[in-house]
């Protein structure tokens, strides 16, 4: 699996790394229990600082996608993944009430923003 | 005076190191003229053309004067003092292609604000995160233990032949064949019997540095083309790898059979012709591995995160990037990796890169004196 940041975007690059990892196990490009690279490996082949990629990898530890294993380094949880928490709901809610409120105003009907949520969800899968 | 096959062999070595340095700024990225990046549409400009050939031309001069200087010197002299201005020679190609360089770069710099020339700069990233299904780029430690079997025979063999082994032992012979037992031999001992092992020992771990070295250089992709170029720098630096090992091995044989002339009274007491030989070959498999990575293109890839300008250091000759946690970066022209000395543990490497050879010439001119 390959991950691709925009040095350009708007969105940080370590929320970049985050939701592209995110991505890949969602998408099963990253099953449980599979090594990443080292956090100097990764920042050394992207050419970005370490501390960067060392804070995706600790967000993405402490909301319990990626463990910190003894021999292997960083790997992608190999037990059960973080369930639906009442912070995700909360992200969830915020982050979609204000897209579809942006949806409305730009005139998309419900079924459309609808559609395209359950298309997004389908092709992750 | 040293005989005519010395000094054919000695030219030989000379010229073929000069060619491949010479040719350098052949290989490496077409869109980068001397780590100056140009349009794709400008590559065959023939004024492009007429800066990579400056270079050789440049190149030419130098290394013509520089052998004229040298043949003067040696023509007079035993093999093993040939060897040290020889050694020189070769060391001093490589500061004079940097001066080399600096003028083309400049040259390239010229042309590039009197065409106006503007390449948009690449801000997207790519890495692999999940190497599953691709092999690794570098050999593994299992494959230097067939350097480990050349030295245990060599070493068995000095074992079982040690009543053999006389008290005193000539290591340099002169062109007749006859022993020098004025200034070149040993008197039997572990550390002197053994010299050869402990070498091959030394070398073949810094072989397998240079090895890991090659495996930690970044891997950097092209995000347009991210599988592609991944499976180009894998193959890239699984060559550079291969080369490393046959190198070794190479080396790691000739010292057996150095030791074998040492010891045994084996004819091979013409051994500086065999150091001869050892490194031509060596400038072979460098000119074959070129060749064959332009064949295939794996040398058309860039280093997106070392691309600014501003970023290369006296005249384009040093990278220098403290927000580049790499080390090991590829260089913007020719083949191979370069060191990134905004960091410490770079300039440490530089240091090494520059001492050792340094060290070592010095080594061979006390020897010799």
């Amino acid at each position: 699996m390959f991950i691709e940041l925009d040095l350009q975007s708007d969105t940080p690059l370590y929320e970049q790394l985050m939701n592209q990892l995110i991505e890949g196990i969602a998408s099963g490009a990253l099953k449980p229990g599979d090594p990443l690279p080292s956090v100097r490996n990764l920042a050394e082949n992207l050419g970005i600082n370490l501390h960067t990629v060392n804070k995706s990898y600790t967000l993405l530890k402490q909301d319990g996608f990626l463990q910190v294993h003894r021999k292997k380094g960083v790997i992608v949880q190999p037990d059960a993944m973080p369930g639906v928490t009442a912070e995700f709901e909360a992200k969830l809610f915020r982050q979609l009430r204000s897209l579809a409120a942006e949806a409305a105003v730009r005139g998309m009907t419900e079924e459309a923003f609808v559609n395209q949520c359950r298309r997004l969800y389908g092709e992750l899968l | 005076m040293m005989m005519n096959g010395t000094v054919i062999a000695v030219a030989s070595l000379y010229f073929l190191q000069a060619l491949l340095i010479c040719v350098q700024n052949f290989f490496g990225p077409r869109a980068l003229l001397f780590g100056i990046p140009i349009p794709a549409a400008e590559t065959r400009d023939p004024a492009v053309r007429r800066i990579r050939a400056q270079y050789t031309i440049l190149m030419g001069i130098f290394v013509l004067m520089m052998a004229a200087a040298c043949f003067a010197l040696i023509r007079y002299l035993d093999a093993a003092h040939a060897m040290a201005y020889l050694l020189t020679a070769l060391l001093a190609q490589f500061p004079l292609s940097g001066l080399a360089i600096a003028i083309c770069r400049q040259s390239a710099l010229r042309l590039k604000a009197t065409r106006g020339w503007q390449v948009p700069v690449e801000n997207r990233r790519a890495a692999i995160i999940s190497s599953r299904t691709h092999r690794s780029p570098v050999l593994g430690l299992p494959w230097f233990g067939a350097h480990l079997a050349v030295i245990a025979v060599c070493v068995l063999i000095a074992i079982v032949k040690w009543n053999d082994i006389p008290v005193y032992f000539a290591i340099h012979r002169y062109a007749n064949r006859m022993p020098d037992w004025y200034t070149w031999y040993s008197t039997k001992s572990i550390g002197s019997v053994f010299y050869e092992n402990f070498g091959q020992l030394i070398g073949t771990g810094l072989f397998i540095l240079l090895n890991l070295i090659i495996g930690r250089t970044r891997t950097s992709l092209d995000p347009k083309d991210p599988e592609g170029s991944l499976q180009k720098q894998i193959r890239y630096k699984r060559i550079n790898s291969f080369l490393i090992w046959g190198i070794s091995l190479v080396v790691t044989v000739f010292l057996g059979l150095f030791q074998a002339g040492r010891l045994y009274s084996f004819q091979l007491d013409l051994w500086i012709h065999f150091t001869l030989v050892l490194l031509l070959t060596v400038n072979l498999l460098l000119l074959g591995m070129l060749i064959y990575s332009r064949v295939k293109g794996l040398d058309q890839l860039r280093d997106l995160s070392s691309q600014g300008n501003h970023h290369w250091k006296i005249k384009g000759a040093v990278y220098s990037n403290p927000e580049d946690p790499a080390i090991f970066v590829p260089k913007p022209y020719g083949m191979g990796w370069t060191v990134n000395i905004a960091k410490p543990t770079g300039r440490l490497a530089s240091a090494a890169i520059v001492g050792v050879p340094i060290l070592l010439l010095v080594w061979v001119w006390l020897l010799i004196m």
